[in-house]
């Protein structure tokens, strides 16, 4: 592949924005640092969308988002088909919620008005439909009442969202973000920017193939030559249980072939724990395409390994 | 500014100036005038004042100061500060002399400088005028002397240092001497160069400036307008296909080119007006810049106008402030010429109007021959005044087929991708259509002229899904004759479907069916006929609103009437219908009336899918090679899409195989027993699901017939005895009329063979059954939309065209789709929004083919070894790792032999299919081209 391929990114979200001033006003971006992008609609840093630039409105809220997006195309792709629900063909027709009633001048389909509840729905359909299905996605809620709106939908709803999919609230005020410290930042502001959270995961890493531990396939049993094909290690702490990786995936799909081409989690088949696909190729990818993440990482580790430890302690 | 003033002297002629010169004395008035002001203003200026005012108030002590500080300077200041004041300004220095001085001196001297510009002018022309005149202002500012003086004195202090130490800003602050280079200098910058600045200033320094005789930069001056003009003008004629008549006596004056000044003369003689009004505004008016503005305006209006004199414009020439306006007009003039010759030039109008009241006449007398109806008379009357009126929509349309008619010139071939892909060598169609061109160029003339009354029709009539069969139409210049005739045609094919149907003996029930609909239906669902085919509804509907062919109202009220009810009596007629539609052909060649007669072929009925059955409708769908649809209303849509989509444009598709071609159909006819021969345009379509339909358009291809049945229905039950003839007698009658209906044919020939092509060999061409199975259907609902449009390149590849039309739209990306698709696309989807859910729901939906392939590309993606090279990762992995999957990569890997290996052998992989692998197992997927048509470097 010509194309440069760079590792999963720590962070990519599509998310609802929400004005504060007006609940109707409603707008849906990506990207992959939610705090400064909020800044950057409510105009304290510069590059805010100029459809959120209308003083009246702010300040904006971002009242839900989905994460874990491997890719920025994948959030892209995403956020078009939820802002564009009537036109991607992500949706079939069957199962298409909204659906343009006026032309532009250009002959386009216009895009219906957005609404939480179109929003939601439409997130709800996008995250059960075959092309985004599998993705690595969560769900974040930060405003009570968009939740409220949410599981009533969900409840609602014939269609059934797979049940691996995360759903996470944190409904904690963000103005406790600016408290002394970094520490128990709530809502957006919680979501982690970096790889700081598999820090640990991606040193195992580092360290297991940097010292040609790898030993056999935890799968197949073959014997891992050094440096030679993808490999991938289990992320449970403490096991270092290592793979191929068309090895990991097949066990992760189970023995029966499927159609499905992309594990979504499984159990190590040492350690026994539950092995989340898209952390392991994470890891995976920082290893084998972001050295310059890791170094970055693992400089920022030893600066604030006390921290760290603190903050898990 | 000085040099802009000669110039604007120059560009303005004689003329201008005499009127000027008047303004002399009123010129010289304002001199002092302003002076006047200045020391108002600066009196006025109370805050400025303090900034100097400790040095300024005693204005004796300062003069000694200033006196002993520099000999020269005092006596300059004195006297000249005022002088100095009105020199500084210079064109170029002021800025400079504005900045550096005091504010109270920046505006008092701008002030200064617009009113006394003028006298700047007598200044350079007698410097000792000049001289004459500060002296006197400061004695007039004795009162405050002090503040002026110190003011200008910073500036002459400065200028002074300037020359000393020579170092500092040279131009802006000279003295006397000085000033008088830079002004010189500044005049001939002006000569040369600044023309932007000739605007900003009046006439009146044109006078001035005439005695210093700068006559040279005059000519210039003129020479540049008359140019830009010249060229405006010219563009304007090439640009217009009909070119206007007024361009062309505009472009012969401008040729007569030495006479410029003749032009200017002229210009100024019908713009005499204003000049008096100029005069008059700079004589009495105070402020001289509102004054100049005018002026400006009437001189910059004076060139446009030129071009526009000739005939055409003379209201927009009248008002001469609109010239800033004209400018713009000047740029979309140049994008609207084609237009508006067409709806300017009367001639066209009266030579159309001409023919299409020969026409009317014809009509008319063709109905009282008829002995149709006495109404008739009157309704072609009616139809005449609706004509006129028409026309200019007519003419709006001429131009872009002309246009369309250079473009059809081009080496295109027409057909559908598969079409095109099935027959390898685009000479062949190429071929084919030169040799219907020879064929029809002959007869083509009365068609052509035919042409745009029908397609008037189309414009009126059609309103929704009609306007797309009227762009369709206007694709090929020639096509908007022959699409014409398909819609007349499309009529007949139905019917003769339906007795070629009984001809057969497959079903007896479904002749019956076909035949007995058609007349029942023929009052009640005029509706449906309207919204098929405008013309036919144009017809039937509203007589009086047909404009053109008062034989068209005549001959469908005969169909009405009489003839459908004869069609099930075609048979009989059989026998003795041929021979009479080859005379009729002939009196219609000799009598150039063809294109009444064209439109006549009955009006398919257009079933009625709401009243079907669901197993009906299905039945239908699968007919017209479509994948089963659950809605019922999608259906119904979907289904009558496809059925308006063969009758108006598919007509004329049918005539290119005509022989050969027509006797598989014939074959074919037999085997499928569809009631409904709707094939036309679809023909792809059902070659896919079930090729029945094909040959019935094939037999019926030949739309000569339609004419042939205008004309037989204008004798009534002959047209229905034509149709009753099957598929063998129809060809011979066809055989024996193509000649006379050369014009049409060609391009229905072209259409057929593409359609045909397709049906012939789709599943044999390049994909892999179940591939081709996929995609045809998803290949299917595009073409529907493009039916007619689509125009691809002989050198085009045909794969790529069909990959990039099954792939879904956001396939544009496909590094080998052509470009064109996407612009047929464009214009599909505007005519595409009733049946776009029903389309997008089948594409939506794999089919079982779709799904077995899926299957085979799973097992040979999982399959593949692994990379040793971990920053070369396989596909499997790549996808494993999340990362965007390039859906062409992946497919020409697939079709590299790895599906093979896999157990695939039905061929290749398309990209459509590969992309919508991809989207169905989670794999993020993309284009290698981005929207921007460049290829991707980086996710």
């Amino acid at each position: 592949m010509t194309l440069q391929s760079k590792p999963i990114p720590a962070l990519y979200t599509v998310y609802i924005l929400r004005s504060t001033v007006r609940h109707s006003s409603l707008y849906i971006g990506s990207t992959p640092n939610p705090p400064r992008r909020l800044s950057q609609h409510n105009g304290l840093v510069k590059g805010g969308a100029a459809r959120t630039s209308r003083g009246s409105l702010r300040p904006w809220e971002m009242v839900g988002l989905v994460s874990g997006f491997p890719s920025a195309v994948a959030a892209l792709k995403f956020e078009w088909a939820l802002n564009n629900p009537h036109l991607t063909l992500h949706i079939p027709t069957e199962s298409r919620i909204s659906v343009s009633t006026q032309r532009k001048r250009s002959g386009h389909p216009r895009r219906p008005r957005h609404s939480l509840i179109s929003i939601l729905s439409n997130v709800h359909l996008l995250l059960r439909v075959p092309s985004f299905e599998r993705w690595p996605l969560t769900l974040h809620f930060f405003a009570p009442d968009v939740f409220a709106a949410w599981q009533k939908h969900d409840t609602k709803t014939d269609g059934r969202l797979r049940p691996s999919l995360k759903v996470v609230t944190d409904f904690s005020d963000k103005d406790s973000v600016e408290g002394a410290q970094t520490e128990a930042p709530g809502g957006i502001h919680a979501l982690p920017l970096d790889y700081e959270p598999i820090k640990e995961f991606v040193t195992k890493g580092q360290e297991v193939f940097d010292s040609e531990r790898q030993g056999d396939c935890v799968v197949c049993k073959k014997t891992l030559p050094t440096g030679e094909g993808l490999q991938a290690i289990c992320t449970n702490t403490g096991c270092e249980a290592v793979g191929h990786l068309s090895c990991w995936s097949q066990h992760m799909l189970g023995g029966h072939h499927t159609d499905d081409v992309l594990p979504l989690n499984g159990i190590c088949p040492r350690c026994k724990g539950e092995v989340h696909w898209s952390e392991m190729m994470r890891e995976l990818t920082l290893r084998t395409r972001g050295q310059k993440e890791v170094e970055k990482l693992l400089k920022v580790k030893k600066r604030r390994a006390t921290k760290a430890k603190t903050q898990k302690e | 500014m000085f040099s802009s003033s000669p110039a604007a002297m120059g560009r303005d002629d004689s003329p201008l100036v005499i009127s000027s010169s008047p303004e002399f004395p009123s010129l010289c008035d304002l001199v002092p005038k302003r002076q006047k002001q200045s020391p108002l203003r600066s009196g006025s200026n109370a805050a400025p004042i303090p900034a100097e005012a400790p040095r300024a108030f005693t204005s004796a002590a300062q003069k000694e100061e200033e006196e002993d500080r520099i000999g020269r300077d005092d006596p300059i200041d004195d006297a000249n500060a005022p002088v100095t004041i009105e020199l500084s300004p210079d064109p170029a220095p002021r800025t400079k002399s504005s900045r550096s001085r005091a504010k109270k001196a920046q505006e008092s001297r701008p002030r200064k400088e617009a009113c006394q510009v003028p006298t700047r002018n007598l200044e350079d022309s007698l410097p000792d005028a000049l001289d004459d005149a500060p002296p006197l202002a400061t004695s007039e500012d004795a009162a405050a002397p002090k503040k002026r003086g110190r003011k200008p004195a910073d500036p002459a202090t400065a200028q002074t240092t300037l020359p000393k130490g020579k170092v500092t800003k040279p131009g802006a602050k000279v003295q006397a001497t000085r000033k008088k280079r830079s002004e010189t200098v500044s005049r001939h910058f002006a000569k040369k160069g600044s023309e932007s600045k000739d605007t900003s200033k009046p006439a009146t320094k044109h006078v001035d400036d005439e005695p210093i005789g700068l006559e040279p930069a005059m000519k210039r001056r003129l020479d540049w307008t008359p140019i830009k003009n010249s060229t405006t003008v010219a563009v304007i004629s090439d640009s217009s296909m009909l070119q206007d008549t007024s361009a062309l006596t505009d472009s012969p004056a401008w040729s007569a080119g030495s006479p410029k000044q003749d032009i200017f003369k002229k210009l100024h003689d019908t713009f005499g007006r204003k000049s008096d009004d100029d005069s008059a505004n700079t004589s009495g008016g105070s402020d001289v810049l509102g004054k100049r503005k005018h002026i400006q305006m009437f001189v910059t209006s004076a060139p446009p106008p030129v071009p526009s004199e000739p005939a055409p414009q003379p209201l927009e020439k009248s008002p001469p402030k609109k010239a800033p306006k004209k400018k713009p007009r000047t740029i979309t003039e140049l994008a609207t010429a084609a237009y508006r010759p067409e709806e300017l030039i009367p001639k066209n109008q009266g030579s159309l109007l001409g023919f299409v009241a020969v026409v009317n006449d014809k009509g008319e007398e063709t109905q009282l021959a008829e002995g149709s109806k006495t109404k008739a008379p009157k309704k072609s009357t009616k139809a005449t005044t609706s004509k006129k009126k028409a026309e200019p929509q007519k003419q709006i349309l001429l131009s872009p087929a002309s246009a369309l008619r250079q473009v059809s010139r081009q080496d295109f071939v027409f057909g559908t991708s598969s079409q095109l892909a099935k027959e390898d060598d685009p000479d062949l169609l190429r071929a084919l259509h030169e040799a219907m061109k020879v064929s029809n160029q002959a007869d083509s003339d009365p068609f052509a002229s035919s042409s745009p009354i029908r397609s008037e029709f189309v414009v009126r009539r059609k309103t929704e899904s009609q306007l797309w069969a009227a762009g369709a139409r206007d694709e090929d210049g020639e096509l908007l004759s022959l699409e014409v005739l398909d819609l007349t045609g499309s009529s007949p094919i139905t019917q003769d479907l339906g007795l070629s149907q009984k001809f057969l003996a497959s079903s007896p029930p479904l002749p019956s069916q076909s035949c007995a609909p058609s007349p029942k239906q023929s009052a009640a669902e005029a509706d449906d006929l309207d919204d098929e085919v405008p013309n036919l509804l144009g017809l039937t509907d509203s007589p009086p609103l047909a404009n053109p062919a008062t034989s068209f109202l005549s001959a469908q009220r005969a169909i009405a009437a009489s003839p459908r009810p004869a069609e099930n009596h075609l048979s009989e007629w059989d026998d003795y219908m041929p021979p009479s539609n080859q005379e009729h052909h002939e009196l219609l060649m000799s009598q150039a009336k063809p294109p009444p007669p064209i439109p006549k072929p009955q009006p398919p009925p257009r079933p009625r899918y709401e009243l079907y059955t669901d197993a009906q409708l299905t039945r239908d769908v699968a007919k017209y090679g479509f994948k089963p649809v659950k809605k019922r209303t999608a259906m119904i849509a979907l289904v009558d899409q496809c059925w308006a989509s063969r009758n108006q444009p598919g007509l004329s598709t049918q005539l290119a195989m005509s022989t050969s071609t027509k006797v598989h159909v014939a074959s074919k006819s037999t085997a499928t027993g569809s009631p409904r021969g709707r094939p036309r345009k679809n023909s792809l379509e059902a070659a896919w699901g079930s090729q029945g339909p094909d040959p019935l358009t094939t037999d019926y291809n030949s739309l000569k017939i339609p004419e042939l049945k205008k004309l037989l229905q204008e004798r009534g039950l002959k047209v229905s005895g034509n149709k009753p003839d099957l598929l063998a007698r129809l060809q011979e009658h066809d055989k024996g009329q193509e000649p006379p209906a050369p014009t049409k044919s060609p391009r229905s020939r072209s259409r057929k063979d593409g359609a045909k092509s397709p049906v012939k060999s789709p599943k044999k061409a390049k994909s892999p059954s179940p591939k081709r199975a996929t995609s045809p259907w998803r290949a299917s609902t595009p073409r529907r939309r493009n039916s007619l449009i689509e125009i691809q390149d002989s050198d085009m590849d045909l794969d790529s065209d069909l990959e990039s039309r099954i792939s879904s739209p956001a396939s544009r990306s496909s590094s080998r789709g052509s470009r064109c698709k996407f612009r047929s696309r464009s214009p599909m989807d505007l005519s595409m929004t009733e049946n776009e859910e029903a389309d997008i729901s089948l594409i939506a939906d794999p089919t079982t083919q779709q799904i077995s392939l899926f299957g085979f590309i799973t097992k040979a993606v999982t399959s593949a070894p692994p990379a040793k090279d971990p920053s070369d990762p396989s596909w499997y992995e790549k996808m494993l790792m999340y990362d965007p999957i390039i859906i062409e990569d992946l497919t020409e890997w697939l079709n590299s032999g790895e599906l093979g290996r896999v157990g695939f052998d039905d061929g290749e992989v398309d990209v459509g299919d590969v992309k919508k692998w991809c989207e169905s197992k989670s794999v993020c997927c993309l284009w290698k081209v981005t929207n921007n048509k460049r290829e991707r470097k980086r996710f």
